[in-house]
């Protein structure tokens, strides 16, 4: 089925909320080391196909493949945690108890780092989304687009495989948003991890593919 | 679904579901099917009896009075207390939560000693006090803090705009009345809903105006014919009845509690005028010294000199400590089980220990012996003082189960889903994200399961072990043969205890609220 | 230290604390009031060394919570002796299998009427079931209970609610002694009277003294506590020219299956021991010594000297389950 090649591959997925059917047939396959965007209206089910992917929610029919293991179809579904991935939310999802700094060593402690090996990379990915001098801050205490960065700072440190960015750039302005991709195009350059970012807006990505969703609740690519 | 399930996966929920089965449904099984099937035939005989139905009546006109009574009492404070700073809220809040920390058979006493017979005020105003007003009267007094919170948690989520907007066009009073009493309505209802099903399952306030009320009928059938199976049908009855107003009532007010939902929780008044601040505050100065100071007043004169107290103190010192350990035991224990149980998400287990409440504490307590009495480890439960802890468990432990249900279900899925993705198994999940952010909601259940098991009296006075007495079962024996000082003094004593535990849950609730959210 | 090694410090400390010998212990549930019944439970362990373990009735149970239990318990019994403070409800123990003979040399000198012939129970200390009257309200005081029928004292007594406690004894007393219809007839009559039933005895004494009736029906270590206050009150034995006065005495009774049957009889003995009867006479409950060998003090009335009515115990307990079936018929509508 999954070939090792492919990071992702995607086929015949289907979703339904009760009677609303968000995804049908959705079909794609991203190879190792490449961009993806998926594009599409608000409501065309980006995040729920994002979401799929990372295991969050179960699929009515089709299947996932993630490095050429299976890991969702109906009725069978491989935990998130044990999916080698990371994923940056739209709403933020920041701990509310943490500090910034805190934020990435707990995630950082689920993969067994070294303690200086876990302090240089957290230095390191704080200061690519610029918020080294808020490393003891709480959410709370972080503006908008702080948040936003923290998010992605989360979700680069731990170095996955597989990146799932749900609207990453919304809060950010441009200058920030280069920055950033061009940290993750770099990682991508580097064969390190392969990307799927769910955006509306694509002029600011010079992505490797795009997968356009439409309202008709199937893909284009 | 069959997912890829680790062996903690699936053995975690099956050893928390054993442990509910152990503390609460076993021992309502075992009360509620006696040997040789009697249940059965004790229960058409029930509902066919005339008295019955009187006594579910005269229940039922109190507990509509007591929940009339209480909100009107509470929600006018809980729209009050909107208007008043923070600062003062909190301190108000506290004063007036006082009614519902305390035992209700304290707060009963403590009336009695003001208007009953031979009270301070006896001498100069005659009421008629021993009957159904009086039980309504005294039953407000205690509850009416539940109408108030509901209000003003429902208040504080309305935006102030809707209130400015009607107010460009009319008098604040109007703007009150349209716009904000509306609003907040459903919730209050819901509050005066709480009283209503609380006080139906009201028995030591009741009794100790010598009412006849239905759960009287429950005792009597237990202790005055010792037909444990006549009581477990008459508890089965009035658990089918409480269900059924739950049912309703959730069912109407689901409804309408949408149109709050969306709103940020603390929405402060823009400020409102003097007149207004004023009103409030001493509308809430009023009810907590009518409600609370003025019936513990009557406590502490009746408790005086200081060394009554001091006596009380001496005489029930291994009470009070064995009611200690017990409700520190029963506390921990629930929020524990309660958070697991939470975690798990069973569908219909909350039912179930609402059940173990509503089928009332006798009943319980013939169940807790028939299931706990037994040779081997059940024995050993069954011969110390954790008989105690496990009473006051299955007892209460549907306040905190619901209330970490409901807390647990609004924490965003979210922040569940960010640990998982990035690799963190379920048990740091669990120990790192979703225990810390309901810290707060549980420190604040843990001190009200404190006070639930400080005050409990009708199932522990059937199981508490040879050379234990709990404080609230010394007490309601003082009432019979004690010199009147001692039992206001040890009243007074038991409610300092139970707010002890109350105001220090409180203040950790703040305290710890502020580090996890800011 | 790890949580590990500390845990297992404290099951080891627990599992040897459990198997040493410890003190010899005996377990007591008594529906006599803690503040008569603990001094004399502390008298025996001092005498005797062994530990008493009590369980107390709470007023709000009056005896029956403890039967109860005692009822539940009976596949694996956690007491050893009863001592409670009437007699029927043991007699109905008796009959569910509760209780186990015990014929104590100690129960030899107390009247055959008092005690179990096959050494199930014995009674000692018994109270009186009489009337008090407040002495500002009434100047010829009832002597009779029918007094709580005459239209005369309409609204103007007071009794305890006969399904619980001594009232209750007194109730199946009289279904057994008139037979069933007299005695509902009676009840019926007394509540179409209105006669105000209250939670206990202790309420009518309170009632009475305070002069909000007239007079009541309550046991004799109430009322005497009453006198003893000062309040204005006095008591009187009824029914001297009729069915005479019900004398319940306390009961003490060995558990079948008792944890620990030796300590129980030797507490057993003890309770039947003059020494304790004469205590118990000397307190502000006034029980009346059953055994003629306690010297009665003065204010103590003499059993000798009042007329009981006369039915075995065993008739009353017949009636007890009927009995109180139709008087919670009767008062709850």
């Amino acid at each position: 089925m999954g070939d090792s090649l492919l990071a992702v591959e995607v086929e015949g997925l289907a979703k339904s909320f009760g009677p609303k059917r968000i995804l049908h047939e959705v079909r794609f396959s991203v190879p190792a080391g490449k961009l993806m965007a998926i594009t599409g209206p608000s409501g065309s089910g980006k995040t729920t196909l994002l979401r799929a992917v990372a295991g969050l929610e179960p699929i009515d029919a089709g299947h996932i493949h993630i490095g050429g293991r299976s890991v969702s179809r109906p009725g069978f579904r491989v935990p998130p945690e044990k999916r080698g991935i990371a994923m940056t939310f739209q709403e933020g999802a920041l701990w509310p108890h943490m500090t910034a700094e805190k934020h990435l060593r707990f995630v950082l402690r689920a993969h067994r780092l070294s303690v200086p090996e876990t302090e240089t990379r957290i230095r390191h990915v704080l200061e690519v989304v610029d918020l080294a001098d808020r490393g003891t801050a709480r959410p709370h205490e972080l503006s908008g687009g702080e948040q936003q960065r923290l998010g992605i700072a989360r979700a680069l440190c731990v170095d996955a495989p597989l990146l799932l960015m749900d609207e990453p750039f919304a809060h950010l302005d441009e200058a920030r948003t280069v920055r950033i991709l061009t940290e993750i195009k770099e990682r991508v350059c580097a064969g390190r991890s392969t990307v799927l970012l769910a955006t509306h807006n694509e002029t600011l990505l010079d992505a490797d593919l795009v997968s356009r969703m439409g309202n008709a609740c199937g893909n284009e690519s | 679904m069959t997912e890829t399930r680790g062996f903690g996966a699936v053995f975690f929920p099956l050893g928390v579901l054993a442990t509910f089965s152990i503390i609460v449904i076993a021992p309502l099984a075992a009360a509620c099917w006696p040997e040789e099937g009697s249940l059965w035939n004790a229960l058409p005989t029930l509902i066919g009896s005339g008295s019955t139905w009187k006594l579910m009546g005269s229940s039922l006109i109190i507990a509509t009075g007591a929940s009339l009574g209480a909100t009107l009492l509470g929600a006018p404070a809980g729209h009050a207390l909107r208007y008043v700073s923070p600062r003062v809220r909190g301190i108000l809040l506290a004063g007036l939560f006082i009614p519902m920390a305390a035992p209700a058979h304290v707060m009963a006493v403590a009336w009695i000693e003001l208007v009953g017979h031979g009270g301070l005020l006896a001498s100069w105003i005659e009421i008629p006090f021993y009957n159904r007003a009086g039980v309504i009267f005294v039953l407000s007094c205690v509850y009416f803090p539940i109408p108030l919170f509901a209000t003003l948690a429902a208040s504080r989520r309305i935006p102030p705009a809707l209130e400015e907007a009607a107010r460009l066009h009319t008098g604040w009073i109007r703007a009150f009345l349209g716009v904000t009493v509306p609003l907040a309505a459903t919730s209050t209802l819901a509050g005066g809903i709480c009283v209503l099903l609380l006080t139906l399952l009201s028995f030591s306030i009741p009794s100790l105006f010598q009412v006849p009320v239905y759960t009287s009928e429950i005792y009597e059938r237990f202790s005055a014919t010792h037909d444990a199976a006549g009581a477990a049908a008459a508890g089965l009855c009035l658990l089918a009845f409480v269900s059924l107003i739950a049912t309703i009532a959730v069912r109407r007010l689901r409804r309408h509690m949408g149109q709050l939902q969306h709103t940020p929780a603390c929405m402060e008044p823009r400020q409102a005028s003097r007149g207004a601040i004023c009103l409030a505050s001493t509308y809430c100065l009023a009810l907590w010294a009518f409600t609370t100071m003025l019936p513990l007043l009557a406590v502490a004169v009746r408790a005086l000199p200081p060394a009554a107290c001091v006596a009380a103190w001496r005489t029930a010192r291994g009470e009070i400590m064995c009611s200690l350990a017990v409700s520190v035991s029963v506390a921990t224990g629930g929020i524990v089980l309660a958070f697991l149980l939470a975690r798990i998400r069973g569908g219909m287990l909350p039912l179930l220990s609402a059940a173990a409440f509503c089928v009332s504490g006798p009943v319980l307590g013939v169940g807790l012996i028939r299931f706990w009495n037994h040779d081997g480890l059940r024995g050993m439960v069954y011969d110390g003082l954790a008989i105690l802890v496990v009473a006051g468990m299955a007892r209460h432990l549907v306040f905190p189960h619901l209330g970490l249900s409901i807390a647990s279900s609004q924490l965003p899925a979210c922040l569940e889903e960010a640990a998982a993705v990035h690799g963190v198994s379920k048990w740091r999940r669990t120990l790192c994200v979703v225990l810390p952010l309901l810290a707060p909601t549980l420190v604040l259940w843990w001190s009200l399961l404190f006070m639930l098991a400080w005050g409990e009296l009708d199932a522990s006075v059937l199981v508490a072990p040879p050379g234990w007495t709990p404080v609230s079962v010394r007490l309601f024996s003082l009432m019979h043969y004690g010199p009147s000082s001692m039992v206001a003094a040890l009243s007074l004593v038991s409610t300092l205890f139970a707010l002890g535990g109350a105001g220090g849950g409180f203040l950790a609730y703040r305290l710890l609220r502020r580090q996890v959210y800011g | 230290m790890g949580w590990t090694r500390i845990l297992l410090v404290i099951a080891l400390t627990s599992l040897l604390a459990g198997c040493l010998p410890g003190k010899p212990e005996v377990v007591v549930y008594t529906s006599l009031d803690e503040m008569y019944s603990q001094p004399i439970l502390d008298d025996f362990t001092a005498s005797t060394g062994i530990l008493v373990k009590a369980v107390y009735d709470t007023e709000a149970a009056k005896t029956t919570g403890l039967v109860t239990r005692l009822i539940e318990e009976k596949d694996r019994p956690r007491a050893d002796v009863f001592w409670n403070n009437e007699v029927v409800q043991t007699i109905v123990l008796k009959g569910k299998g509760v209780l186990q003979a015990h014929p104590s040399q100690a129960a030899k000198p107390f009247p055959d009427h008092f005690k179990d012939p096959q050494g199930f129970w014995t009674g000692f200390a018994a109270r009186g079931r009489v009337i008090i009257y407040n002495t500002n309200l009434v100047t010829t005081p009832p002597t009779s209970i029918q007094a709580f029928l005459d239209p005369q004292w309409k609204g103007k007594a007071a009794m305890a609610r006969p399904i619980f406690g001594t009232t209750a004894t007194e109730a199946a007393t009289l279904f057994a002694l008139w037979g069933e219809e007299k005695a509902r007839a009676f009840f019926e009559g007394i509540k179409t009277n209105g006669v105000a039933v209250l939670a206990g005895n202790a309420s009518v004494r309170d009632a009475v003294a305070r002069g909000d009736y007239a007079f009541g029906w309550t046991d004799t270590d109430d009322a005497n506590g009453a006198v003893e206050d000062g309040l204005p009150v006095k008591w009187l034995f009824p029914d001297q020219d009729g069915i005479g006065t019900l004398i319940i005495p306390n009961t003490v009774s060995m558990v079948a299956g008792a944890p620990h049957p030796e300590a129980g009889r030797e507490l057993i003995d003890y309770l039947l021991s003059p020494a304790v009867e004469a205590k118990l006479a000397n307190l502000r409950s006034l029980q009346i010594p059953l055994n003629p060998n306690v010297q009665t003090p003065e204010r103590v009335p003499k059993l000798s000297g009042v007329k009981t009515i006369d039915l075995p115990f065993e008739a009353a307990a017949d009636q007890m389950e009927h009995a109180m079936t139709v008087l919670r018929e009767v008062f709850s509508s």
